[in-house]
C-alpha cells in the first residue's frame, strides 16, 4: 500500500507526459539523408577546487571536524564521426579529509587522502536536422575502497514543428565496496557481517518533457526514478548510542528507492537578460524529501562577455534513521549519524563569468596534427555554500574550451 | 539518568507534496494549447542561454551537492559511474 502511494505521482507523471506524447508521434519522422557535417573535435578542460568545515562528521559519530580540500580535474573530448559523435571523458578527484584520516586514529595515515578516477564514453547520433536521437554510454570510477561500472543509454523524440520533446534515459551501474571499519572495531564482525567487499547496484531511469511556451519561453519537466540495493551504508561510519561507551558501524537497510521530479523555466527577458528557474520535489524510501529552488540570470554585457549570478535554496527533511551523536538507541534496527541525512536547510550563492568570442582568442599547432589548438572558451564558477547545521563549502570551478580545426 | 536526546522529527507536510502540486498544475499547463512557434520564429529559444539543459559548468559545479545532501541521485552528478556517497 505505502510503495502504491509513493508510485502514484510518477506514474500519474508518466501517464500524463505519454498523452502528450501522441499528437507528436502523428507526425512523420523526416526521411531525407543527412549532410555530411564537418564539425571540429571539441576538448572541455575543467577543474573545480573545493574546500569545506563543519563539525558533524561521520566517521567520528556525528561530532569533529570535516575538513576537506579536494581538485577535481577532468577532460572531455566531443569527436564527431559524420552524423554520429564520440565523447570521451575522464578525470580524477584528490582529496584529503581530516575526518577519514580518523577511521584509524593514526593521524596523517593513507586514510587522510584518496585519489578518486573516472572514465565515460557515450556513442551518440549528432544531428539536428533529424527528429529524433539516440545514445549508449558506458563508464568506470574507481577509488581505494570502492569501484564502479555502469552502463546506459538515452533515446529523444523531437515534434515536427520542434516544439516539444520528449527524453528517456536509463543506466546501471554495479558497485563493489571494500569494507573498511574503524580500527577498535576490526575484530568484531557487526551484525553477522563480514570484512572482505560487498555491493551495490542502482538501476536509474530519466523521462524528461521539453515544452516550448512562448516566443520567450520554454521549459522542461522531468521525473526521475532511482532503485538501488545492496550495501547502502558506509563501513567506517561510527554511530554512538544512549549509555553504551563503545561506537557500532553505520547500518542503513538494503534498499532505497527514490523519485525526485524536476521543472524548469527559462525566460529571454531581454537581449542582455535572460532569467533561469529550476525546481526540485525529491522523495526516497527512507522518508528523506527536499526541496530545492535555483534562480540563475546570465547578464550579457556583449555577446562575447556574461555575467551569471546564481542563488539556490535547499530545505531538506531527515531519514527515519538518522539521530545525532549518541541520540540512537541500541534497539534500533537501522541507524546512522551521518548529517547529509540530516534535517536542515542550505543556502549556496555564486557568480559566474563566461567569456566566449567569436572568433578563438588564439591558436597554436600540435606536433604530429596539421590541425591547430583555438582556445573558444573560458568559464569561471565561485560558489559559496552553507548548511543550517554550521557545514561551509566554498568552490572554484574553471572551464576551458578548445577547437581542434 | 537516561539521557533524552530528541530527533529532530518533521511532522510537517514533506515539502515534495507541496511541489507535487504546482508541479502537476505546470504540467497540466503544459500540456494545453501553448501557441505553437514556428522555426523562423525560434531565434530567441536557440540563445546558448536558453538551453533547458545545465550548463557544463554548473553540472561539475554542482556535483559537491551530490555528495553533501542526503537527497540526491537520479540526474546529475559526475560521469563516470556510482560514488560510495548515499
Amino acid at each position: 500500500m505505502q510503495l502504491t502511494r509513493r508510485l502514484t505521482l510518477p506514474l500519474l507523471t508518466v501517464v500524463l507526459l505519454a498523452s502528450m506524447l501522441l499528437p507528436a508521434l502523428v507526425h512523420p519522422v523526416l526521411a531525407e539523408e543527412p549532410d555530411m557535417i564537418d564539425e571540429p573535435v571539441q576538448i572541455d578542460i575543467l577543474n573545480e577546487y573545493y574546500r569545506q568545515n563543519g563539525d558533524h562528521a561521520a566517521v567520528t559519530g556525528g561530532v569533529g571536524t570535516q575538513e576537506l580540500d579536494n581538485i577535481a580535474p577532468m577532460v572531455i573530448v566531443h569527436m564527431p564521426l559524420r552524423d554520429r559523435m564520440l565523447t570521451v571523458a575522464g578525470g580524477f578527484d584528490l582529496y584529503s579529509s581530516a575526518s577519514t584520516d580518523r577511521i584509524d586514529y593514526v593521524m596523517s595515515s593513507a586514510s587522510s587522502s584518496d585519489l578518486r578516477g573516472h572514465l565515460d564514453l557515450t556513442w551518440a547520433t549528432n544531428d539536428p536536422a533529424r527528429n529524433h536521437n539516440w545514445g549508449l554510454t558506458g563508464g568506470w570510477s574507481g577509488e581505494f575502497d570502492y569501484q564502479s561500472l555502469h552502463v546506459g543509454g538515452h533515446y529523444g523524440l523531437l515534434s515536427a514543428d520542434r516544439n516539444r520533446e520528449l527524453n528517456i534515459s536509463g543506466k546501471f551501474y554495479f558497485d563493489t565496496v571494500k569494507l573498511i571499519y574503524p580500527i577498535e572495531l576490526r575484530s568484531v564482525l557487526p551484525d553477522g557481517t563480514s570484512p572482505g567487499t560487498d555491493t551495490r547496484t542502482t538501476l536509474s531511469g530519466t523521462i524528461s518533457w521539453n515544452q516550448v511556451l512562448t516566443q520567450r519561453a520554454q521549459g522542461t519537466v522531468s521525473v526521475d526514478l532511482v532503485q538501488q540495493s545492496g550495501f547502502l551504508s558506509t563501513s567506517f561510519h561510527r554511530v554512538y548510542f544512549q549509555n553504551v561507551v563503545g561506537p557500532r558501524i553505520e547500518r542503513l537497510p538494503d534498499n532505497r528507492f527514490k523519485y525526485p521530479v524536476s521543472l524548469r523555466l527559462n525566460y529571454y527577458l531581454t537581449e542582455r537578460v535572460i532569467v533561469r528557474l529550476h525546481g526540485r520535489a525529491y522523495q526516497d524510501s527512507w522518508n528523506v524529501s527536499s526541496l530545492s529552488f535555483t534562480a540563475e540570470t546570465p547578464l550579457r554585457f556583449t555577446p562575447s562577455l556574461a555575467l551569471i549570478p546564481f542563488y539556490r535554496y535547499h530545505d531538506q527533511q531527515q531519514a527515519d534513521y538518522f539521530a545525532p551523536y549518541r541520540g540512537h538507541n541500541t534497539l534500533d534496527e537501522f541507524y546512522t549519524s551521518d548529517w547529509d541525512l540530516a534535517a536542515f536547510t542550505s543556502q549556496k550563492t555564486g557568480l559566474g563569468l563566461r567569456y566566449y568570442p567569436v572568433e578563438s582568442l588564439f591558436g597554436w599547432g600540435l606536433p604530429g596534427i596539421s590541425d591547430e589548438l583555438h582556445l573558444k572558451r573560458i568559464d569561471l564558477r565561485v560558489s559559496n555554500y552553507g548548511r543550517s547545521d554550521g557545514l561551509t563549502a566554498f568552490a572554484v570551478t574553471t572551464g576551458f574550451g578548445f577547437e581542434l580545426r | 539518568m537516561r539521557m533524552d536526546v530528541t530527533r529532530h522529527r518533521n511532522h510537517r507536510i514533506p515539502a515534495s507534496r507541496w511541489f507535487a502540486a504546482a508541479f502537476l498544475a505546470a504540467l497540466l499547463g503544459l500540456s494545453t494549447g501553448c501557441a505553437s512557434v514556428k522555426p523562423y520564429q525560434m531565434m530567441r529559444l536557440n540563445d546558448e542561454d536558453m538551453e533547458l539543459n545545465p550548463a557544463l559548468l554548473e553540472s561539475y559545479e554542482d556535483n559537491y551537492q551530490t555528495y553533501r545532501e542526503g537527497a540526491s541521485g537520479g540526474s546529475g552528478g559526475k560521469v563516470g559511474g556510482g560514488c560510495g556517497c548515499n
